[in-house]
């Protein structure tokens, strides 16, 4: 909301600079977006060469046609003489004058100037000119009862700063001037003038009930409804002041009738409408429902299609307004207009929310209604506006307010113990300053003791009923810069869970070893399981989707981990980054029946294209389902898990070169850890990926399961020696490593401490269909030293597994 | 003369010969010559039999004492020129030692990672744990514990995104669901943070994200006031941009606090523009808070806050937009190894 300041002034006169309005407004609960000045540069010096002047004469210029020379009286002790271009300018006229020295919106500062030979010693100046809008065609005449010499800027806004406040959702009190300058009076103290709320004389004919009558068939939709009538209005531009007023606020000026009903709502909070009686069909307002498929074309030229939950202010065919949201361009007041009806009602804010986020339409008067308005205050709105209509438009009220209006309530009492406001702020206010502070937020106060008892006012019964509340309101006011800072206690223990702590090693492991992490979206197109190539009856099709997505491609919630990561490395590879590696942790969503889903948490990580060599030394690291299965190995000795690969078949991953990962105690083949392969062609295809391309996907549940918790007990494999053999054969290449290692272990019994595959070779010396694998045997007892002939036996027992069980061939 | 009167002269003559020289050949030369067999040296000590029996003893002490002192400095000098030996072939090494060393690739956690677990640590040495919960939420844990009431802008669809087909579960807008579970599963005193990503329903902009990342607290505990609010988020906001950050709460409005606050900051950006940042949102647990989870709000008070884990990475680093955080662009993420 703009809040002018030259219109807070008229209510409570601060005396601050805006600037420190602003920060003391701050301090205090109100948010200031900007401090603007609008017009003329607001500073004393400037503002003193503005001035009234009146026209004394206005003789046609000797030598142009088009300028007149003018002396203007501005309290001085002569006239000045001051040359004017404007066709309206005449003898006897009230204007604004500006004197040599004076600066204008944009301009440079004005000088003495000779125009065609007659000196002219000031400017009479235009709407334009000042910066209050207008066409700029002739000069702005005031009103001829000025004296002549009165400071301009007494008489027009034409320096105005204007604050741009954030108003919260809970305190629609704010969007109103008059509510405004009570925050200012609360934390300043500076006296309130009270709104005026005197009724103008009602001099139109008849009674309101013999121009309208008025039925509310939607009450729950529009506790109150109140509507008066207006006769022989005259429909015009509204004064110089207050199209100033509305445009330093942010609105339009359009005509004096609505204009009216903008100022009043900017003042005091209440949105009005005001319709032209005439075009209305007959003279009944109901107030109800709209019908399904119910049309309006409303003032913005749109066609709107309302439905049930919509309320609609209508006559006897149709609706004329959505109901606080704006209104129908054919019962508008235009320049015709001589009957209008006036209407000033309380709307349910959460339907009028409901129906302008369905329409798309927002407006002055839906934002404040959405946060709900009291049912008071349409009868202060109804009053100022009614006094404007007649003062300004020309207007005569017919006598009697159509109302609808609910019965009064008594104010709700809450009590606030002043222990309790110690015991939340954490310093104690004295209860005189309690109590000075609510009542200057326009609560009654009754001290006592022990506590206050505080009756509510209406604009603040939805955000205040309860004690807490009122210690918001006196700390808010009293000020957050006393309250010291003091730490808690400190009860907990302070560390991270052991699962939470694996993401961290896991997430720095894959750091350190050059990967990077990713952050993707968690919502993914519904495709992304064609795209990975899952079948038709793959459970992972089963996806929460969202019901109001952004967009398809952020339909539903991921159940891979895989296509976010692939999606990054394709954009890495649009942009300069043929191969790298990323990773992500993060969950993937199982439906529910219930709509909620089970959320798994993964550690996924990517490793994208052919890495180029490029050190002058170290050879190119590899990119295949080796290096992806050694990613895995390393990722899960970081939480001492040893891991036992085996062949897999997911679809998205190369048919052969993919694996999982299990626990060593997991022998029958329980829940993997972890998966690794190469992705399929296909999918890198479908992500437009160029490979190679490896992923490994941790379960982060399964590692945790699988990682000791005890510590880990020493053994004595230093005062003993430990010895290794290698031990080298040659078997048919269908034969696996790890059948082989499992063999090795078996036989060697526990005095293998270690059995791996170093080497393995192909080739023409090795024999067709056969390979040449040399395993690695560490062999020792902790208990004791063991002889050549102990290890020499362990060695040959493993041989003879091998012969036996693989067919292996010694090496020659 | 006799043999005796001999040895101090063929011992300064030997340790001269091993000081002059000037190469390990030149020392073999002088051993040979005064260690030798045929060295004046050696034919004393071979000679020493043929002596006078009452000669023998002394001239025996005599030239093996002079012996050893040779050896001795025969060997201290050996070492010296096999240094320098050394140190000359080493010399005349080739290597471009410019070249780049081996390699030892560096990927980075991300950004909004690395100030999640800097705030974390900074609230666990307060004795807070971290807590978890789904992101997939129902209406209970989302809003309605939480005091945001039916009818709510929060609520609406254009805000946040509900499930298909249940209107009653929505993906969590922001992390406070977690804290209710909290205070269900538990007794005061809580002191939990629950970091984590949330979900809003706006559009992909410079700083707009439909996901994002916050960090919310939650304090309950007998007799803490605004005074420990304050004492905790002014403590978080200097451990994260430094002891000297200039401070200022103000009040503000949140539905699951009362009173309500913000905890605004002076950050000079890296264009040296200085202004008030907001940093962190927090309050009062609202008394309807507590009720929703059955804790006796005249027993137990307590604070909870929250902060945008995005916006503070942006505001550190300088990021000029938010989306920067979710293209997983290595150009970007590396920056931050």
């Amino acid at each position: 909301m703009r809040l002018p300041l030259s219109w807070l002034d008229e209510y409570v006169r601060h005396g601050l600079a805006p600037e420190e309005l602003a920060d003391r407004l701050a301090a205090t609960g109100t948010a200031v977006e900007a401090v603007e000045t609008l017009r003329v540069p607001p500073d004393p010096d400037n503002l003193a060469l503005f001035r009234v002047g009146r026209v004394r004469e206005a003789e046609r210029h000797p030598d142009a046609d088009r300028l007149r020379v003018c002396r203007v009286d501005l309290g001085e002790e002569a006239p000045r003489t001051i040359v004017c271009g404007a066709p309206n300018v005449a003898a006897g006229q009230a204007v604004a004058v500006a004197l040599p020295g004076a600066r204008l919106p944009g301009r440079e500062p004005l000088g003495v100037v000779r125009l065609r030979g007659v000196e002219s010693r000031g400017m009479i100046l235009s709407e334009t000119e000042l910066g209050l809008g207008g066409d700029g065609r002739g000069i702005l005449e005031l009103d001829p009862a000025l004296e002549a010499g009165r400071p301009l800027a007494e008489v027009l806004p034409i320096a105005e700063a204007v604050l741009e406040l954030d108003i919260t959702s809970n305190r629609p009190d704010c969007l109103a001037v008059h509510g405004m300058a009570r925050e200012v009076h609360a934390i300043t103290g500076a006296p309130l003038v009270p709104l005026d709320l005197t009724e103008p004389p009602a001099e139109g004919r008849g009674q309101v009930g013999d121009h309208a009558w008025l039925r509310v068939e939607a009450p729950d939709l529009c506790p109150r409804y109140m509507a008066r009538v207006f006769t022989e209005v005259r429909v015009g531009p509204s004064p110089a002041w207050l199209r100033a007023r509305l445009e330093a606020a942010g609105m339009r000026a359009i005509s004096n009738v609505v204009d009216v009903t903008n100022y009043v709502m900017l003042l005091t909070g209440q949105p009005l409408h005001a319709f032209d009686l005439d075009r209305m069909a007959g003279p009944g307002v109901v107030v109800r429902r709209a019908h399904p498929g119910e049309e309006v074309i409303t003032l913005d030229g749109q066609r709107r299609v309302m439905d049930p939950s919509m309320l609609a202010i209508c006559d006897a065919e149709r609706p004329a307004v959505i109901a606080g949201i704006m209104g129908a361009e054919d019962v508008e007041v235009s320049a015709g207009t001589t009957r209008v009806l006036l209407e000033a009602a309380t709307f349910d804010g959460p339907a009028v929310l409901t129906a302008s986020l369905a329409l798309g339409l927002r407006s002055e008067s839906s934002g404040r209604f959405e946060k709900g308005l009291p049912v008071e205050l349409p009868a202060r709105a109804m009053t100022i506006a009614s006094r404007m209509l007649v003062e300004l438009c020309g207007a005569r009220m017919v006598p009697g307010t159509l109302d609808s209006g609910p019965e009064p309530v008594a104010a709700p009492r809450v009590t606030m113990r002043h222990a309790r406001a110690e015991a939340l702020l954490g310093i104690p206010v004295p209860p005189a300053e309690s109590a000075a502070i609510l009542e200057r937020l326009g609560f009654a106060v009754t001290p006592g003791a022990e506590a206050l008892e505080v009756a509510v006012p209406p604009e603040r019964r939805r955000d205040v009923g309860r004690e807490a509340d009122l210690v918001e309101e006196v700390g808010r006011i009293h000020g957050y810069d006393r309250i010291p800072a003091v730490l808690p206690r400190i009860v907990g223990r302070g560390r991270r869970t052991a699962a939470q702590a694996l993401v961290l090693r896991l997430s720095r492991r894959a750091a350190d070893l050059g990967l990077s992490e990713a952050v993707t979206y968690r919502f993914v197109p519904e495709s992304d399981a064609d795209r990975l190539r899952l079948a038709a009856d793959d459970p992972r099709r089963e996806v929460v989707r969202l019901a109001h997505p952004l967009s398809e491609e952020m339909a539903v919630m991921r159940r891979s981990m895989l296509p976010g990561l692939l999606r990054a490395a394709a954009r890495n590879q649009r942009h300069q980054r043929p191969d790298g590696g990323l990773f992500e942790v993060g969950r993937t969503y199982a439906p529910r029946p219930d709509g909620t889903a089970e959320e798994r948490e993964w550690f996924a990580a990517l490793v994208f294209g052919a890495p180029a060599r490029d050190h002058w030394r170290v050879p190119a690291a590899a990119n295949d389902v080796w290096s992806a299965i050694g990613l895995a190995e390393t990722l899960a000795a970081a939480a001492r898990v040893r891991l036992r690969p085996e062949p897999n078949a997911a679809p998205y991953f190369h048919p052969v070169r993919q694996v999982r990962l299990l626990p060593p105690q997991a022998p029958d083949g329980g829940p993997p850890v972890a998966w690794a392969g190469e992705v399929h062609p296909l999918v890198l295809r479908g992500f437009d990926v160029t490979g190679p391309a490896t992923a490994v996907v941790v379960d982060l549940a399964a590692l945790l399961a699988a990682a000791p918790s005890e510590a880990v007990a020493f053994e004595d494999l230093l005062t003993v020696p430990v010895s290794t053999r290698d031990v080298a054969v040659v078997v048919h290449d269908t034969v696996r490593a790890a059948d082989l290692v499992a063999t090795a272990r078996a036989a060697g019994g526990p005095l293998v401490r270690e059995a791996r595959v170093f080497d393995r070779y192909a080739g023409a010396q090795v024999g067709e269909g056969l390979v040449s694998v040399a395993l690695r045997l560490t062999v020792a007892d902790p208990a004791r030293t063991l002889t050549d002939a102990e290890i020499a036996e362990v060695v040959e027992r493993v041989r003879a597994a091998l012969a036996d069980r693989h067919g292996a061939a010694a090496r020659a | 003369m006799t043999t005796l009167d001999h040895i101090p002269a063929l011992r300064d003559a030997a340790l001269a010969a091993v000081a002059r020289a000037g190469s390990l050949a030149d020392l073999e030369e002088a051993r040979v010559a005064h260690l030798g067999r045929r060295s004046p040296l050696a034919e004393v000590l071979s000679g020493i039999g043929r002596l006078a029996p009452d000669q023998r003893g002394p001239v025996g002490k005599d030239a093996n004492a002079a012996r050893r002192a040779v050896e001795d400095a025969l060997a201290a000098r050996r070492e010296a020129l096999e240094a320098e030996e050394m140190g000359r072939l080493l010399a005349e090494d080739r290597a471009d030692v410019t070249l780049p060393g081996d390699p030892h690739p560096q990927g980075a956690l991300h950004l909004i990672t690395q100030v999640r677990t800097e705030v974390e640590d900074v609230l666990l040495a307060l004795g807070y744990a971290i807590a978890d919960g789904p992101e997939i939420e129902d209406d209970r844990h989302n809003f309605t514990a939480l005091n945001v009431p039916a009818g709510h802008p929060a609520r609406s669809s254009s805000d946040t995104f509900y499930v298909a087909g249940h209107p009653d579960v929505a993906l969590r807008p922001q992390t406070s669901p977690v804290q209710i579970r909290a205070m269900e599963a538990q007794q005061p005193p809580v002191y939990v943070i629950s970091p984590g990503a949330v979900y809003r329903r706006d559009d992909v902009d410079a700083t707009h994200s439909p996901m994002f990342h916050q960090l919310e607290g939650l304090a309950v505990d007998e007799g803490l006031s605004m005074a420990h609010l304050k004492g905790t988020l002014v403590h978080v906001a200097r451990e994260l941009l430094g002891q000297g950050i200039e401070y200022v709460l103000r009040p503000h409005f949140f539905p699951f606090t009362e009173p309500s606050v913000e905890l605004y900051v002076r950050w000079t950006d890296r264009r040296g523009r200085a202004q008030w940042l907001e940093l962190l949102g927090a309050g009062m647990v609202d008394p309807n808070v507590f009720a929703a989870v059955g804790y006796d709000p005249e027993r137990w008070t307590g604070f909870a806050f929250g902060m945008g884990l995005d916006r503070i990475a942006m505001v550190r680093h300088g990021l000029p937009d938010l989306r920067l955080l979710f293209e997983s662009d290595l150009r970007f993420l590396e920056q931050f190894a």
